[in-house]
């Protein structure tokens, strides 16, 4: 069973779209805010992160530029989800290291196909 | 615009409020109902801020936009969670309408994008060059004189910006430090901010935060200035509210131009600001001479919606009714045209009145004949109840409009009403200079048709109506009527009151037949066509009576419903209408004004027995 570390401040947010995870097959794990979820990805391991890029203590873009500089911590695929659209912040996300991106409001669909493709790809 | 986002978040909460009450109650699914209420409450309030924020801006509206995709992401995602629970179809028919009423929420959310983002582009700061562009035509003229702002803890840099500025005439005020910056934002409220980005204490990010949560210093254009190692930190400062950002040492051209795009920037927002109150003035204006015929909702979507006036339609289900006063073309030959317009200005205030308060729109008025839709522009679950209960009381309502008529010596008056449900198309029709909210369709002329069938004081629903409403309906007597179009009778019942919550019932609406005293000898029935009596006399027999209504004996089969006049009680004839039949007995349902009609039938009723 693939394991997902969501990482969203929002509660409701958090609750909603992790029973939904959960019911496609996922192990969710769930961290609150950037640091925890740069904690928890350490001692966790999961197989990809959900990141929410506006995050208290540490936002969505320094936590990924951090997993991506960290020689452990490089290999989990992240998607970042904003609920900005704006054209550049699928750049800056990328930018800051994650490998790929989807707004809010989630369509679930569609984040499932890059959850999946990322796992496809990702070295087991 | 934001009142259409508005609407449409209060339409989904009222869905989730109908999913609220569907749920058994301990059941599970009625936490992630509460937390789609949750949600949507928080978009309400987000738009509610937004809307008395009065100098929000693209940043104010970003904010908005993130909290608002962030919210309906929540909203959609129990839903389908609650889908995925529950099975009971009227739930489930609910729920199934939050996704496509979040599209469309978020469609008009786009449609608030101000600053037209070239896709293309993958420079994040590719607004910034656009101002920097305008700033560098905008530097040919001179800006005017302005107050500035510049905030770093280094006195050397703060004095080189300083002289800078001055050399363009502005006034600039110093500051050493975040504290003091925002200090003197509030007492001075400069034109434009200058901030360094790194400072001890208050760093520039941390003021910039600070003059996000103050409604006052949020208008007021901040550049951030960094070393060139800090870059990352000065973009971030965007996301945070800066205006825009230059990088240390600043070059005086770019420093010019940027501050003369950002104050001609500011200029132009405040005039904005100005042009924006005229423009409410002017609305207010509208609203007062629409609010008469259309219901708020509708005013409000042609203020503030672009899209509101343009021309063309939607489909949509709406439940339609029409009301006419009987015999008002004899009504208004008798009477001088002043006091005709009196009488119906009477009518249609009384009316106009009730049908708001049933929150339907008026849609038209054809003379003495009232249109009005429930579901249009907004459609809600209880439409046709609305509509059923609001025919009921605008009868009860004409013994108000009597009672006003009297005192005018205006003639008592009766009206019938027709209630339909169906597809039609509603939007703006007409033509560029005159058009209107309206209504048009099959359905609307199956209405028309309805009515037409009524008498005084009566309501004649469809079957359409009857089977999506939820309310109880008193029913009277239904008869089949063959309407041009259809291939199969339509079948009208007529309704004599609504139940809870709207408990409403038709006075006299006695539906008991009385027995007569004595039976009238030689009392004949003849057909009319149009307007005229044909010459051929049936004999007929009076087997009851009961208000508004004879029971007839005919020997003849009729079709109907069949205008007659029936001749025998009284001297002149009394005019009616057949409306049902079993065997050869007929209900005659007069059209004769009642208080006539009941001075000529009183006699015939025997005395209750003791």
């Amino acid at each position: 069973m693939p394991s997902i570390l969501l990482v969203e401040d929002n509660e409701m947010n958090r609750d909603m779209l992790s029973r939904r995870l959960i019911r496609r097959g996922f192990e969710v794990h769930l961290a609150v805010d950037g640091q925890q979820g740069l904690d928890l990805s350490r001692s966790l391991r999961p197989d990809l992160m959900l990141l929410d890029m506006s995050l208290p203590v540490k936002d969505g873009w320094q936590v990924a530029r951090e997993m991506k500089a960290d020689e452990v911590l490089r290999s989990i695929p992240i998607i970042a989800l904003t609920a900005h659209a704006m054209a550049d912040d699928r750049q800056r996300a990328m930018a800051a290291g994650c490998d790929d991106y989807d707004t809010k409001p989630v369509d679930l669909p569609r984040l499932l196909s890059k959850i999946s493709a990322l796992l496809g790809e990702a070295p087991q | 615009m934001l009142q259409s986002l508005h609407a449409a978040v209060a339409a989904m909460s009222a869905r989730v409020n109908t999913v609220l009450s569907l749920l058994p109650e301990g059941d599970g699914g009625v936490g992630d109902a509460e937390h789609m209420q949750r949600a949507l409450a928080a978009m309400l309030e987000a738009l509610g801020e937004f809307s008395r924020d009065e100098g929000a801006d693209d940043t104010g509206l970003s904010r908005l936009r993130h909290d608002l995709r962030n919210s309906i992401g929540i909203v959609e995602g129990y839903a389908e969670i609650l889908l995925e629970d529950h099975e009971e179809p009227k739930l489930c028919a609910e729920l199934r309408e939050i996704p496509t009423m979040s599209r469309r929420f978020q469609a008009s959310l786009d449609g608030f994008r101000v600053p037209a983002i070239d896709d293309e582009s993958t420079d994040p700061i590719a607004s910034i060059f656009k101002s920097f562009r305008r700033g560098l035509g905008g530097a040919q003229r001179s800006t005017e004189p302005a107050t500035l702002l510049v905030v770093d803890d280094n006195e050397s840099s703060r004095e080189l910006l300083a002289q800078q500025l001055q050399r363009q005439d502005h006034l600039v005020i110093e500051a050493a430090s975040g504290e003091r910056c925002l200090e003197v934002m509030r007492s001075a409220s400069p034109d434009l901010v200058l901030l360094d980005l790194v400072m001890p204490g208050l760093n520039g990010y941390e003021v910039l935060q600070e003059i996000r949560r103050d409604e006052q210093l949020r208008r007021i254009p901040v550049v951030v200035i960094s070393g060139v190692q800090d870059e990352g930190g000065a973009i971030h400062c965007i996301d945070a509210g800066a205006s825009d950002y230059l990088i240390k040492p600043v070059n005086a051209t770019l420093l010019t131009a940027r501050v003369s795009a950002l104050l001609e920037r500011k200029a132009w927002q405040d005039r904005e600001r100005e042009y924006l109150a005229e423009l409410e003035k002017s609305q207010r204006f509208i609203r007062k001479v629409f609010g008469r015929y259309l219901s708020d909702e509708i005013v409000q979507r042609l203020l503030d919606n672009s899209d509101g006036l343009s021309l063309g339609g939607e489909r949509r289900r709406v439940t339609v009714l029409m009301a006419d006063i009987r015999d008002f073309s004899l009504i208004s030959m008798r009477l001088e045209p002043e006091r005709c317009v009196a009488l119906l200005n009477n009518y249609l205030a009384v009316m106009t009145e009730v049908i708001q308060g049933f929150r339907g729109t008026v849609d038209e008025f054809v003379g003495d004949g009232i249109l009005a839709v429930f579901g249009a522009p907004v459609s809600e679950e209880d439409d046709s109840d609305r509509a059923l209960a609001c025919a009921v009381a605008m009868q009860q309502a004409m013994a108000e409009v009597n009672r006003r008529n009297e005192e005018e010596g205006l003639p008592l008056i009766e009206i019938g009403i027709g209630l339909n449900t169906g597809d039609v198309v509603a939007g703006n029709i007409g033509s560029e200079l005159r058009s209107k909210y309206g209504v048009v369709g099959h359905n609307v002329n199956l209405t028309s048709r309805i009515e037409s069938c009524t008498v005084g004081g009566q309501i004649l629903a469809s079957p359409a109506t009857l089977d999506l409403s939820r309310v109880e309906v008193l029913r009277g007597s239904q008869f089949d009527v063959v309407v041009k179009g259809l291939d199969e009778p339509l079948k009208l019942t007529e309704v004599l009151g609504v139940g809870l919550p709207y408990d409403l019932l038709l006075e006299g609406a006695d539906v008991r037949w009385k027995a007569l005293a004595s039976s009238p000898e030689n009392v004949r029935i003849s057909l009319l066509s149009g307007k005229r009596v044909s010459s051929e006399r049936i004999a007929v027999k009076i087997l009851a009576v009961r208000s508004g209504a004879l029971r007839l004996s005919i020997p003849a089969s009729l079709e109907l419903p069949a205008d007659v006049c029936l001749f025998g009680v009284g001297s002149d004839g009394l005019y009616g209408k057949l409306v049902q039949q079993e065997g050869d007995c007929y209900v005659m349902k007069i059209t004769t004004h009642s208080q006539e009609a009941s001075r000529l039938l009183e006699p015939l009723i025997a005395p209750p027995k003791h």
